[in-house]
């Protein structure tokens, strides 16, 4: 924390080092949607690791860089727009700034947003970072006609400026070389003509000759220039950041710089208090407006001078079809051809019908698991090889599951997922749906993570983070614990749905619709907090890269897996040790005589509630294997593995068509699975993730009980089978 | 200072960024929220005093372009910009 008012700073070169890796450090800034993570990963490679930052949910990348014979390490900060934060992203970002003590920062801007970019690069400068520019994404600015001096705005600006292209890998060499000149340089502010009060080092103003003369200096309102040395008096010049910067920070109430100085001296604080209060009163208009102002008005006579716009205005690209998606005539059946493409088609179809089949039936089924079973069954006695193989083997079950069901699935909808991202699709989504999720108490924002839940509701609930209030987020978390099924489960269970015939498939979808809309609704009513506001920059559809989208792909597996696989496996070893029976001599593998068959005899009356088999019914007919107590235990393991239960009898004709429907609602609304249950507790916390495992058991069980008896008396197909 | 406003107003109208028609343009003159959080948010997506903006769509959410930014906002906040037109 002292680090922003760090006093007595020694700029001896040790210090620009990173301490957790020994390595001269590079911190990578920019706003949202510049194309800041393409060039860092142009810059590290693939290798980067994901940590999150100390105390906060926020995820910080780090790589490497070699640079001549130095290796750098290189930090991708999370977006920032400016350096007074508003978001916890741009508060760690500014942290990263302030500990890491970067030798080098490099700034990733959109070349055609420049006068929106470049007054961070004047925040940076004025604190006193040494800064390098790299204008992206020159290719979209050149298709709108735009062009760019980029030599005089290195002058203007005093700092390295270059072009590239991220995507394509244009200009990356280039400022590999800046930066290899710029790290290995002593790190000292740049000395920035725009910035320069006339009282710049010798160095400094013989290679700046025209820092002396004065004419280029940046300054604010005469009065806010009188309140920033006022403040700098009170503060001292030895701080982290620049007292101009600080000072500018202090007027901008900046919260977190205050309570530092408060910590320091009270008295001071008090003073400053008192500045930003009489400066205040000479404006009509927020300080942070005022300021923001000064700032723009500076940029964009600096853009005037640097970036010729061209002569009739040009279009993106892609802009006919960006309208298209946005307007609500075409966009809607956009996105119902979408949903049945990439995610009924694709994943649903392709997925979890051909791969899954291909890889259970075929690969598993017809080959690895016939092959283990052989093996394992001559080396081992039976009590230990059912541990592996047979009906609840880590190899038979757990694994076969995760790779052959869960894995098909699962990584098509992530593939698809990362192309719908990086196409800029769900921004668009998000205008197009904003009305529609005020009704539930979100707004369009919440599209990102409940379409990520269709994916996986744990990765989901971790990114409610990108909502902004706690309400949203609490309802955001309730919705995908209840009525999102995840990738793995609604392709288990669309299949299991789709064949008991098209009405089975149409009650199974509006039930889920009709839930997640009243549980909506009532949230909104029940969950106390101001509506939300709804505000979201649209990028330019950009056609997706597919090395990106592999990685980003890639990446998410690996998290998946990371989560999934040991629970799979521990399912499984668990469903081995409760089929363990003592028979008074001897422990023997005998399922539904251990400590599980106790346990679904136990839950026998909740999944005769939804009328699935009980422990009797396998008593009697033996091929059931499953009992509804038996899905219910493995369901909380993962989702999906009870997903994967159900999905057997189902296949093995063991369930009558009302069983399948109710079942199919059941498990969607059911409990979310353990990962999902330790991610809520790790967002919403321990309280409010019981109730809402409570909630969401009793309106499971109560929707399945009360649709299974609709049904029943409804007539259909109703006889359960083992009678 | 007085006399100057005076003759702005004659051939610009104050209004909202909410009542611009598709396809108008007007100049951002303020944001009318007490909400540090809301205002600097804007502010970052270039939605500035002095910003030259454009409505590009109003259903079911505005659409607008300050720059080369393209920005969707709700009602709320699309009410809560103040900007100047100019009359006919």
């Amino acid at each position: 924390m002292s680090a922003i008012i760090e006093k007595n700073r020694n700029k001896s070169c040790h210090q620009e080092i990173s301490e957790k890796s020994g390595h001269p450090v590079l911190a990578v800034v920019g706003n949202p949607n510049v194309g800041k993570s393409v060039l860092f990963n142009r810059l590290t490679g693939m290798y980067a690791t994901v940590s999150n930052y100390p105390g906060t949910t926020v995820e910080v990348t780090r790589g490497r860089l070699q640079l001549g014979d130095s290796e750098i390490e290189v930090v991708d900060t999370p977006g920032m727009y400016s350096l007074f934060p508003i978001t916890e992203e741009e508060a760690v970002a500014r942290r990263l700034l302030l500990e890491e003590k970067p030798r080098q920062v490099l700034q990733v801007v959109d070349a055609k947003n420049l006068p929106r970019m470049l007054p961070l690069t004047l925040q940076l400068l004025e604190a006193g970072l040494p800064v390098t520019l790299a204008l992206n994404m020159m290719d979209e600015s050149a298709d709108l006609g735009f062009s760019f001096d980029i030599e005089l705005l290195s002058e203007l600006l005093g700092i390295p400026v270059t072009g590239t292209i991220g995507a394509t890998n244009k200009g990356v060499p280039e400022l590999r070389e800046i930066l290899e000149e710029r790290m290995a340089m002593e790190p000292v502010a740049d000395c920035t003509p725009l910035l320069c009060a006339g009282n710049c080092s010798h160095a400094c103003s013989m290679a700046m000759p025209m820092c002396h003369t004065g004419t280029a200096a940046f300054k604010y309102h005469p009065i806010i220039e009188q309140a920033i040395t006022d403040i700098s008096k009170v503060i001292g010049a030895n701080t982290e950041l620049s007292a101009r910067a600080i000072a500018v920070l202090l007027l901008f109430e900046d919260a977190e710089i205050l309570s530092l100085i408060n910590e320091e001296s009270p008295e001071f604080g008090e003073q400053i208090l008192q500045i930003v209060a009489a400066t205040k009163a000479q404006f009509d208009q927020p300080l942070n407006v005022a300021i923001t102002m000064d700032r723009q008005a500076t940029v964009n006579q600096l853009v005037q001078q640097v970036m010729q716009a061209p002569a009739t205005r040009g279009k993106a690209k892609l802009e006919w079809l960006s309208r298209l998606l946005l307007n609500p005539w075409s966009g809607l059946p956009i996105l119902a051809l979408v949903l049945y493409f990439a995610i009924y088609k694709f994943v649903g179809v392709f997925g979890a019908g051909f791969l899954v089949d291909l890889l259970q039936n075929k690969l598993f089924g017809g080959w690895i698991n016939p092959f283990a079973t052989k093996i394992i069954e001559q080396i081992m006695p039976p009590l230990w090889s059912n541990l592996f193989v047979g009906d609840y083997g880590v190899i038979t079950l757990g694994i076969t599951y995760a790779f052959a069901i869960i894995l098909p699935i699962v990584t098509l909808f992530f593939f698809a997922f990362a192309i719908l991202e990086d196409s800029g699709y769900l921004p668009r989504l998000a205008m197009l749906i904003d009305r529609l999720c005020k009704t539930i108490g979100l707004n369009g924002r919440a599209i990102i993570p409940l379409i990520l839940g269709f994916g996986c509701s744990t990765m989901a609930t971790m990114v409610t983070r990108v909502l902004e209030t706690k309400r949203e987020r609490v309802i955001a978390t309730l919705l995908l614990a209840l009525a999102i099924p995840c990738a793995a489960q609604s392709g288990v269970f669309l299949s299991m749905v789709s064949a008991i015939g098209l009405p089975g498939l149409a009650i199974y979808i509006s039930i889920l619709l009709m839930i997640f809309l009243v549980v909506g609704l009532l949230a909104t009513q029940v969950i106390p907090g101001k509506p939300a506001h709804f505000y979201m920059e649209i990028p330019p559809l950009r056609l997706p890269r597919l090395a990106n989208v592999l990685a980003k792909t890639y990446s998410r597996m690996e998290w998946y897996f990371k989560e999934v696989l040991p629970m799979f496996i521990l399912a499984s070893v668990l469903l081995w040790v409760g089929s363990l029976a003592w028979t008074g001599n001897a422990i023997v593998f005998s399922p539904h005589h251990g400590l599980f068959g106790l346990l679904e005899r136990l839950l026998d009356p909740l999944g005769a509630l939804i009328g699935l088999p009980t422990s009797a019914d396998v008593a009697l007919n033996p091929a059931l294997r499953f009992t509804g107590g038996t899905i219910l235990l493995a369901g909380f393991f993962r989702r999906d593995f009870g997903a994967a239960g159900l999905w057997y009898l189902f296949q093995a004709g063991l369930l009558s068509p009302t069983q399948v429907l109710v079942a199919a609602v059941t498990f969607t609304l059911f409990l979310p699975c353990i990962a999902q249950f330790m991610m809520m507790k790790r967002e919403r916390g321990l309280w409010m993730t019981l109730s809402m495992t409570l909630f969401v058991m009793t309106v499971a069980f109560g929707v399945g009980f009360l649709l299974r008896m609709g049904l029943l008396h409804f007539g259909g197909n109703i006889h359960f089978l083992a009678h | 200072m007085i006399e100057q406003i005076t003759t702005y107003q004659e051939t610009t109208e104050l209004t909202r960024l909410a009542e611009l028609a598709n396809e108008e343009s007007a100049v951002i003159t303020r944001i009318m929220s007490h909400d540090v959080a809301t205002i600097q948010k804007l502010m970052a997506l270039g939605v500035i005093p002095g910003m030259a903006v454009t409505m590009l769509q109003r259903f079911p959410s505005f659409l607008f372009q300050v720059g080369h930014t393209q920005i969707a906002v709700d009602h709320s906040i699309a009410a809560t910009v103040e900007v100047s037109r100019t009359k006919d």
